[in-house]
Formats: C-alpha cells, sequence, structure tokens
C-alpha cells in the first residue's frame, strides 16, 4: 500500500477515529462518574468532563474495605489457582486429545465433542453440584466448575496440532520420555496457544458472577463482580424506598463509589492485556478457524 | 494381536493419560453427571422425596412450558434479538476490519485494544456505564432531550427501545473481537492481488468489492454458521444485568437462558425449568450439527469438529 494522503483516507481516518471514540467513552463514563461529587451529580446529571473533580469515593473505600477488599482477595484466589490449574488442566487433555498416534486419543476427542455438544443445562447441573456434590458456599465451586471448558479444550488442541511431529519423534529418539517431551518441548512451543487460552480462562473468572450467583450465599465468598451486582440491587432498593433522593446516607455506597468499584474491578484487566496482546490476534484466529 | 499393540502402546504412553485424567474427571464431573439430572424434566420435582423419588409426571412439564403463552415469548425473543446481533455484529466488524486494513496500521496496537475493551468487561460493569446514558433523570440522553424541551423518556419502563438498546450493547462488547479475527485474515490476502487490480485501473470500491471481500466470504460464513449454531443460547448475564431483571421488560428481553434462571431461583420450578432446558439443548445441539455438515460443505477447512 501507497503511503500518501488523499482526501478519501483522511475521511477514513476521521471514521476509524471516531469509532473508537465512540466504543471508549462508556468506559470514560465509569472512570470520570468515580471522580464526580454527589452533589454535581444531582445538580448537572451525568456528564463525561465533570464539573468538580473529587477522590472522596476512594478514599472512603480505602478507608472502609471491608467487604470490597474481601471479595477483592476472593477474585484474585480464585483467579490465580483457577487460571493455572485450568492452564494444565486443559493442555494436558488437548495434548493427549492432539497426539494421533495415542491408542485412547480418539476416545478422548469423542468424549470431548459430545460435551461441547450437548449440555445437560442449568438445573441439572445445579442439582449435581449443590446436592451430590454438595459444592454449594465453598469457594471450591467458584474453581471447579470453571476450571475446564470443552471449547477451550478445542481451542488448544489446535494450537497442539500445529506442533511438527517431527520435533516429538526427535525427542524421543534422544532417549526422552513422554513427560520430558512435554514439559521440554511441547509446552514452550505452544506458548501463543497457552497465551491465548490462558487470557480467556483469566478473564473468565475474572469476571465470573453466575458461579457467585448460583451457587455462594456467603457474604465472606463472594466475588468482585457478584459484589458489584449486589451494590446495585441494593441501590435499586434504596431507591424504590425514596424515589429520586440521590442517596445521601453516608454509610452507603453513592454512585460515585459504585464507579470506583468498577474501576478497581476493570484495572488488574487492563494491565493484563498488553501483556497478552502480541499473542492474541494470532491465537484467536487460529482458534476461530479450526477450533 | 490389537490387544498386545494396545497394551504396548498404553506402556510407553501412560504419561499422555495421566495429563487427561484431571479434565476427564471433571468433564464427567459438570458435563455428563448432570445429564443424569435431566430425568427431573419429566418429574414433579419433591426435594423431600429426593430427584430419583419423585413422581413421574411424563411430559407434562413440557406442556405446561408450550401451552403458555411464555414458550412463543422467550424463543421469539431468543431468536429474534440473536438474529439481530449477528447481522449487524457481522457487518460492522467487516467494516471495521476492512478500515483498519487500509488506514489503520500505523494506529493498530491502540485501535485494537480500544475496540477490544468492552470484550474484556464485565456485563455488570457494562450496565454502570449504561446507566450513565440511559437514567431516568440524569442519563446523557435524557438531559440532551431535556435541552431541545421534548419529553424525557425512562427508558427502563419501555420495552420497545431495548431492542435498540441491547443490540448496541452487543455490539460495542463484541464487534472488537471479530474484526480482529476478520483483520487478521485480511492481512494474510497476498499484496500483489491490488497491485495487479490497481494496474489494470480499478477503483478502491472495487477492490473491495472483489478482493477483500472475496478472500473475506469463507470466514464470514464460516462464523455466521458458528453463531447460528449457537441462536438458542443467549448470554444470560447481558439481559440479566443491563435490564436489572426488570419484569416490565419481559416483552421484549425475556429469553430462554432468564428464563430457565427464573425457573430455578425464583418461582422454584425446577422440573419446568429442567425441561425447557432440555428443549433448548436439543434445538441448540441439532443446530450445531447442521450448522458444521453445512460448514464442511461450504469449505472443507470449513467445519469446526
Amino acid at each position: 500500500m501507497k503511503k500518501k494522503w488523499s482526501g478519501k483516507s483522511v475521511v477514513l481516518y476521521a471514521v476509524l477515529i471516531f469509532l473508537c471514540i465512540l466504543w471508549i467513552i462508556p468506559v470514560l463514563f465509569i472512570f470520570s462518574l468515580s471522580v464526580t461529587p454527589e452533589t454535581s451529580l444531582a445538580e448537572v446529571g451525568y456528564r463525561l468532563i465533570p464539573k468538580e473533580f473529587t477522590l472522596d469515593a476512594y478514599t472512603y473505600i480505602i478507608k472502609n474495605p471491608g467487604q470490597i477488599l474481601n471479595s477483592y482477595k476472593i477474585s484474585i484466589i480464585v483467579t490465580i489457582i483457577g487460571t493455572v490449574a485450568g492452564l494444565f488442566v486443559t493442555t494436558g487433555i488437548a495434548y493427549a486429545m492432539s497426539r494421533k498416534d495415542f491408542a485412547c486419543s480418539r476416545h478422548i476427542t469423542r468424549f470431548m465433542t459430545f460435551a461441547l455438544l450437548f449440555h445437560g443445562g442449568l438445573i441439572p447441573t445445579y442439582i449435581v453440584v449443590t446436592q451430590w456434590l454438595h459444592l454449594g458456599n465453598t469457594l471450591w465451586v467458584l474453581i471447579l466448575t470453571m476450571l475446564v471448558s470443552p471449547w477451550n479444550v478445542f481451542l488448544m488442541r489446535s494450537f497442539l496440532a500445529g506442533i511438527p511431529t517431527e520435533l516429538l519423534e526427535a525427542s524421543f529418539i534422544d532417549g526422552a520420555g513422554e513427560t520430558q517431551t512435554y514439559f521440554q518441548i511441547v509446552l514452550p512451543l505452544a506458548k501463543p496457544g497457552l497465551a491465548t487460552v490462558g487470557l480467556l480462562i483469566l478473564f473468565g473468572y475474572w469476571n465470573d458472577w453466575y458461579q457467585g450467583m448460583l451457587y455462594i450465599d456467603d457474604m465472606k465468598l463472594v466475588p468482585l463482580q457478584l459484589l458489584l451486582y449486589k451494590i446495585i440491587s441494593n441501590i435499586q432498593f434504596i431507591l424504590q424506598n425514596s424515589f429520586y433522593t440521590a442517596s445521601q446516607s453516608g454509610s452507603f455506597p453513592t454512585i460515585a463509589a459504585r464507579m470506583a468499584t468498577c474501576v478497581i474491578a476493570i484495572a488488574p484487566m487492563l494491565f493484563a492485556f498488553p501483556f497478552f496482546q502480541k499473542y492474541l490476534s494470532k491465537g484467536l484466529t487460529l482458534g476461530s478457524v479450526k477450533g | 494381536m490389537q490387544k498386545k499393540k494396545f497394551a504396548r502402546d498404553m506402556k510407553k504412553k501412560y504419561p499422555l493419560l495421566l495429563l487427561a485424567l484431571p479434565g476427564i474427571i471433571l468433564v464427567f464431573l459438570f458435563n455428563y453427571l448432570p445429564l443424569t439430572g435431566l430425568v427431573i424434566a419429566f418429574k414433579d420435582v419433591d426435594y423431600s422425596k429426593g430427584i430419583f423419588q419423585s413422581d413421574w409426571v411424563g411430559f407434562e412439564n413440557f406442556k405446561f412450558f408450550f401451552q403458555s403463552n411464555d414458550a412463543i415469548r422467550v424463543t421469539r425473543n431468543t431468536l429474534m434479538m440473536n438474529a439481530l446481533f449477528i447481522i449487524f455484529t457481522t457487518l460492522i466488524s467487516v467494516s471495521v476490519a476492512i478500515l483498519l486494513y487500509y488506514v489503520g496500521r500505523r494506529m493498530l496496537r491502540v485501535t485494537q485494544t480500544i475496540l477490544f475493551l468492552p470484550y474484556l468487561i464485565s456485563w455488570i460493569v457494562a450496565s454502570y456505564a449504561l446507566e450513565a446514558f440511559i437514567d431516568a433523570r440524569y442519563g446523557v440522553i435524557n438531559q440532551f432531550l431535556e435541552m431541545l424541551g421534548m419529553p424525557t423518556v425512562n427508558f427502563y419502563y419501555q420495552p420497545g427501545y431495548w431492542i435498540v438498546i441491547i443490540t448496541i450493547c452487543y455490539i460495542w462488547k463484541s464487534a472488537g473481537y471479530y474484526s480482529i479475527l476478520y483483520y487478521t485474515r485480511l492481512i494474510g490476502i497476498d499484496p500483489t492481488l491490488y497491485e495487479a487490480a490497481e494496474i489494470d485501473g480499478a477503483s478502491t470500491w472495487q477492490k473491495i468489492r472483489y478482493i477483500t471481500l472475496y478472500m473475506l466470504r469463507p470466514l464470514i460464513i464460516m462464523l455466521c454458521i458458528i453463531q447460528v449454531g449457537n441462536i438458542f443460547y443467549s448470554d444470560f448475564g447481558m439481559y440479566y444485568f443491563l435490564t436489572r431483571d426488570n419484569g416490565m421488560l419481559y416483552p421484549v428481553t425475556d429469553v430462554i437462558d432468564t428464563y430457565i434462571f427464573r425457573a430455578l431461583k425464583t418461582i422454584n420450578d425446577p422440573g419446568m425449568g429442567a425441561a425447557v432446558g432440555l428443549f433448548q439443548s436439543v434445538m441448540g445441539f441439532l443446530l450445531v450439527v447442521g450448522a458444521n455438515t453445512l460448514a464442511r460443505k461450504v469449505d472443507e477447512e470449513g467445519a469446526i469438529f
């Protein structure tokens, strides 16, 4: 492509920049509302550029960390354990499937394909988890139920299938066993796959509220995203009782505090994203095309 | 003979089975074991008797669902909204990908990050942002309407608007993801094709139409087929959080997944919920298998399994 500035390309640039602005405004709104004082909100409504600036919401959260800190801890524990274990388990099963010379690989693939295509649905799963496995209200339910997704397994397999078999054979000829080959040859070569699937698992855990909503009643185990929802429903409750009086009760998180909690929830993912970005476009394509 | 070969194979390669074992156990527990629980779709669930001891009711649960107005409503909403998502997400993400391809390379990292950002944000956080726009009193849209001297709208009470609101939110969240997919396919196009077209005097539009779109076609078809295969499933979080599970909006925003959730948590009728879930699973299964067969026909590489 020639690099010259024609009228047409200026227009296209403008369209692209406009789109990006549209896309980022909702996110900026969350940031800006988190530093808007409640009084100015009641006065002029939601504004992208706040009329006044305050960090009250953040100091409020830092001074009263209680539940938020606790939920943050739960989310971090679940996300770290879940991502590491999930990646290990997903890669293990995907590798066994990708090894065509392994007698069981076809059976495992069939087993996973059916799991991918047919779901028992919410209610039977709920009954298994709560009535049979007795996992309700435990930290385990947040980790285990999401540990393996058949979709991620197939995604991972498509990466592993791309590793030339000659490399594996060479490793065996050199006298390495299966375990050694897996850890020293296969895993290092599968980095883009590990990054992509790892990213999907990581975001899945961090953004999860569903398992919490289904299985957790104990406030001590509520993850961050679910806490955000619980705060909304409480606000609704308050609004219903004193309609249109922007809640002034000091003990209760105001709108700025809610938004600040959102910012705290988004922040770690914003930091994690660039780390994965360079693998991403490659990884996503491979995954979607040959998942 | 075969058995011997199998045994020798296993002796050498048993570590592979060990690697796969944790995954197999988990999938068995959380994907296969629930299938036995599907029997409750045919039972009148009584927790005090236990699930397997509850009375059989045949197809009563299904009858109850299909004879109610809910069946038509939730199925229609699910299919209609998903159809809108597929059409608009495809149109927009293909356009964005082409835009990125023609002008965006200089700022690819920034644009990609911005467009992908919503994909990383949960629906709960997104619902907070949405409120800033459509809040009855302080929302941006209503401030604007007020400024123009027009009557304000309380969106949370007006189902009609939500077809548009939900579609916009869905596009906002997923278009970045899909446009990265399309963009990556575009950069794989041989640039000499464009040079040849230029020599032949093709205009930009002709190039887009006959080269870019032509090269994207298999991927567009494949991604659409995957989405059609999932058309009976909805993103529960999107409907539940954006609407705050507001009953007034159900005429438009109640989908199969939210209906099943309510059957479990609010109405407390797990038998009926499981019946609806089974209906959804069977339809989903048939569509995925159908879509996959179709994908195989369109493009050998296109089949997903």
